[in-house]
């Protein structure tokens, strides 16, 4: 596999009217596997999956088709894991100008676009979730994104150096100056609690304006009175004991103002000098991040040529509502965040809670796996938080709970629906306090341990019938993720196949290659209410009785119930919508009857042209 | 054995050689502590990485923890707290000021202040190595516990003075970088002015607080041994002055009749006269606070 890039400007023109669209429209051709690009303010980043190296005049060719490179300047491309690093660098580094999270937003949309278009770019969605994960890390760990980088940033550096974040101070802008307007734009207004905004008009209006212009922090143009501007700030200063923060854009001015103490007076060109005042801190976190952005793209690569395009942290899938799954994923693990992962037994969410976990900055720390039904209640209390010696019979010893043998790493309790209401309780003065206390104990325990729950029931339900205490599920429900069944995901089926023939032919040690066609559509048509986990019983039993390389139908064990009979018997996880059962209907006759339209057409009763209508609208290729 | 210690003692009894072998080494061994915490917190200042953040922690807290194990050891074997003498009462007050410290960078999570505290408390910790103790001269009213108390809620109330005594002298240092336009490194790693007020400000009012306790305490147990007598003890009139100011501070303060900036140089002149007349009133005069 090949990677290229580039990173060009964009003329002004061109950037307005830029269409994704027609960039993903375009046919892809050999040897494209995958694309992408976006735009970065003036600028355009493309990025080409190939199955083998492209010259650079062959690449613009492809562009040309795709209706780029006639728009574009010459590309400087890059290959390989330079490609890979200039992707990082266009997306997170802060030696560019734009807003990183102006630079994040528009890669969402060249995303979203690329899915409507190509629905399996398994190589631009992992390169995505990376830049997602590197920015919560580097978010987290260094003050990368602090550092000014323009005079708009340089000015909220400033209000942060005389006011505390959480205080808005007002600001009072005056004048007609264009340049001071602008940067107060992209300052943006979040930052102050109140804004006044005068346009300095004839002499005699000035002075009536000023009067109303009260604030701590004033933008001040050269083209109102400087007289009046000083005796009226000096008035200002009454009012308040830290000093007034003025940009101007006259040096006159500054100087008339210098004389006044606690007033600090910059011009913009005093902001431009702050923002090169930062250069050898700004180098110095480059320098860390490029290392940062090194390390990922190894791990690209071994993941790239490792072959497990579909395998995400040990969960495979290509499903498009597994990859908005691994987005979330990606995005709340560094965050210390509860998480709470609902879906049907046997979907995999205790590796999703894994994954979780190694994306963390505690991946290095105990994760400890509690299944809540499986303990009965009276002694999960006691496993949970531990207790002191002769709490009740039998406790000879003071024993750690598992909360305190999780502390600093995370803590995964599954089936946590089944909880009782009294633990429910000491598990909300967990998730409100940090804190524990042992069975018997009159001391609490303050830890540090990440709670991820998962459950196979509708908890908003239990809430409903009173069975679950609300306020403990609003404090669970921070980030809910819902796991798919695999009826709803039946693309996967082939892939959990492949995978789970590996695993057990290496296990039963046989040479097992793959699985025949009509065996893999017997498992198509089949709803798996056991889900992941019933595929992987059912694979594991073919393995063992198979004959041959090849798993046949013979060696799948019958599958118990009907389509219908388990889908009416399933009453877990919400009914299916009209629209989810039509997709459903119609991929099951395209898996029987490959490209035989006709056939298809016959056996759900509509015609062709309903069909491609529908296959359209359904979004099914 | 200590260069400073006299002869009488090498005759004295091995008890005394002992107390103050174990006095000195501790004392030596907890400033190498907050000296390497201090280098740690400077790195910290100017590398700004979350590695020496956490570096800094573990060493800072290190040393604290086996300061607390020193004041305990040291209780627990003389059935009395180290404040019986100068050395004995800089250690400790070094122990209150580091775990308030500990605290507020906990509540506040802020670390840059420690680049500025920590040397003093080393600068003190090495001080009190080097006074050379009287073990043979303590007064057994010295082990009363309304004596203990009173010289605790004094040094907490000092600690609260040496908060605001460097969150002060930060507040001007970044004024300073502001009207100077200048990103330098303290307008890049400081927090906000308004920030240092409000250290200032709470720490002051701390202060006031436990100062005055410990003039209630003290008073209560200097009537009772001086009588009336003690008023005039250069230190008593030292700290009054001292109170005095910093409760001319937060008159000031409250009727907003002067401008942070003021209020910051008011804050440091109050801490600079605590020194001054402090190390005056017990070195050079003779004084009740001279613990014998």
């Amino acid at each position: 596999m090949f990677f290229s890039a580039c990173h060009t400007p964009l003329p002004g023109q061109l950037n307005k009217s830029f269409r994704y669209e027609s960039f993903y429209d375009a046919p892809l051709e050999e040897p494209v596997l995958e694309r992408f690009a976006v735009v970065l303010e003036d600028h355009l980043l493309i990025f080409l999956v190939l199955e083998h190296p492209l010259a650079p005049g062959k690449l613009a060719a492809f562009l040309n088709r795709s209706g780029l490179a006639t728009e574009t300047p010459p590309c400087q491309w890059q290959t390989n894991d330079q490609a890979v690093e200039l992707f990082f660098e266009t997306a997170l580094d802060i030696s560019i100008s734009m807003p990183i999270d102006n630079r994040l937003r528009s890669i969402r949309q060249s995303i979203s676009i690329l899915e409507q278009h190509t629905a399996y770019s398994p190589f631009i969605h992992n390169l995505y979730w990376r830049i997602l994960w590197l920015y919560e890390k580097i978010r987290l760990e260094f003050d990368f994104y602090k550092i000014p980088t323009n005079p708009a940033k340089a000015f909220s550096q400033l209000v942060n150096k005389i006011y505390d974040p959480n205080t808005h101070p007002q600001l009072a802008l005056a004048g007609n100056s264009n340049a001071l307007h602008q940067l107060f734009r992209e300052t943006g207004s979040h930052r102050f609690s109140k804004i006044l905004s005068y346009r300095a008009g004839q002499n005699g209006q000035v002075v009536s304006y000023l009067e109303k212009l009260t604030g701590d922090v004033f933008l001040i143009s050269d083209d109102m009175d400087s007289g009046h501007v000083i005796s009226h700030l000096k008035q200002q200063l009454q009012y308040t004991r830290l000093p007034i923060l003025v940009i101007c854009n006259s040096s006159t001015l500054q100087k008339q103002l210098e004389r006044s103490t606690d007033i600090f007076c910059y011009t913009l060109n005093d902001l431009e000098n702050i923002v090169r005042g930062y250069h050898k801190e700004k180098e110095q976190l480059i320098k860390q991040a490029r290392i940062m952005f090194g390390k990922e793209t190894d791990a690209f690569f071994n993941w790239a040529s490792s072959g497990k395009m579909d395998n995400f942290m040990g969960i495979i899938s290509r499903h498009p509502s597994m990859y908005r799954l691994f987005e979330t994923i990606v995005r709340v693990s560094p965050n210390n965040i509860t998480v709470l992962i609902e879906g049907p037994s046997g979907t995999g969410k205790e590796l999703i809670a894994r994954s979780i976990h190694r994306l963390s900055n505690r991946k290095h720390q105990p994760f400890v796996t509690v299944n809540c039904s499986a303990i009965p209640d009276n002694l999960l209390e006691s496993e949970l938080f531990g207790h002191v010696k002769g709490a009740f019979t039998g406790a000879v010893a003071n024993k750690m709970g598992l909360f305190h043998e999780a502390n600093n790493g995370t803590i995964f309790l599954d089936e946590i629906g089944e909880l009782s209401e009294s633990l429910q309780v000491k598990l909300l003065r967990f998730l409100q306090n940090g804190e524990i206390r042992p069975v018997g104990g009159n001391q609490t325990i303050h830890i540090d341990t990440r709670l991820i729950t998962a459950t196979n029931r509708d908890l908003r339900q239990r809430v409903r019938e009173g069975l679950f205490r609300s306020d403990f599920y609003y404090r669970l429900n921070v980030v809910r993720l819902s796991l798919p069944p695999l009826r709803e995901r039946k693309e996967d089926i082939k892939l959990l196949c492949t995978h789970f023939i590996h695993f057990f032919s290496r296990k039963f040690n046989k040479e097992i290659g793959g699985i025949e066609e009509e065996a893999l559509r017997k498992l198509s048509l089949y709803d798996w209410p056991g889900n992941v986990r019933e595929l992987e019983n059912v694979i594991e039993h073919a393995c063992a009785m198979t004959l041959g390389s090849i798993i046949t139908q013979e060696d799948l064990p019958e599958l118990q119930a009907s389509s219908a009979e388990s889908s009416l018997s399933d009453k877990s996880g919400p009914l299916k919508t009209l629209k989810d059962m039509e997709t459903e209907h119609i991929r099951k006759a395209l898996l029987k009857y490959g490209s035989n339209y006709d056939a298809i057409c016959r056996e759900l009763a509509i015609s062709r042209t309903t069909l491609w209508r529908k296959l359209k609208e359904l979004n099914i290729s | 054995m200590p260069a400073y210690l006299p002869d009488k003692y090498n005759e004295a009894s091995q008890k005394y050689r002992k107390f103050l072998m174990f006095v000195f080494i501790s004392h030596l061994l907890l400033t190498l502590l907050y000296a390497l915490s201090t280098w740690m917190y400077i790195s910290y200042f100017y590398n700004n990485t979350d590695l020496w953040r956490q570096r800094v922690k573990i060493l800072f807290h290190t040393a604290v923890f086996l300061h607390i194990f020193y004041f305990f050891g040291f209780l627990f074997k003389y059935d009395r707290i180290p404040i019986a003498n100068s050395p004995e009462a800089l250690g400790t007050f070094v122990l209150l000021s580091a775990i308030i410290y500990i605290a507020f960078e906990k509540r506040v999570k802020e670390e840059s202040l420690g680049a500025f505290l920590l040397p003093l408390f080393t600068m003190i910790m090495f001080l009190s190595a080097l006074i050379p103790h009287n073990p043979d001269n303590i007064s057994p009213t010295l082990f009363k516990v309304s004596f203990e108390v009173h010289v605790l809620f004094m040094l907490v109330g000092y600690s609260g003075f040496t908060l605001s005594f460097v969150s002060s002298t930060l507040y001007l240092l970044l004024n300073h970088q502001l009207s100077q336009r200048k990103a330098g490194l303290f307008f890049r790693r400081l927090p906000s002015l308004q920030f240092f007020e409000r250290i200032s400000r709470f720490s002051i009012d701390g202060a006031l607080f436990f100062i005055f306790l410990g003039f209630v305490t003290g008073s209560y147990f200097g009537f009772q041994v001086w009588s009336i007598e003690f008023l005039k003890d250069p230190k008593v009139i030292s700290v009054s002055v001292t109170w005095l100011i910093y409760a001319g501070h937060f008159i000031i303060r409250h009727t907003k009749s002067a401008s942070d900036k003021s209020l910051s140089i008011l804050a440091i002149s109050g801490y600079l006269f605590l020194i001054l007349s402090s190390a005056i009133s017990l070195g050079l005069l003779h004084s009740l606070h001279n613990f014998n």
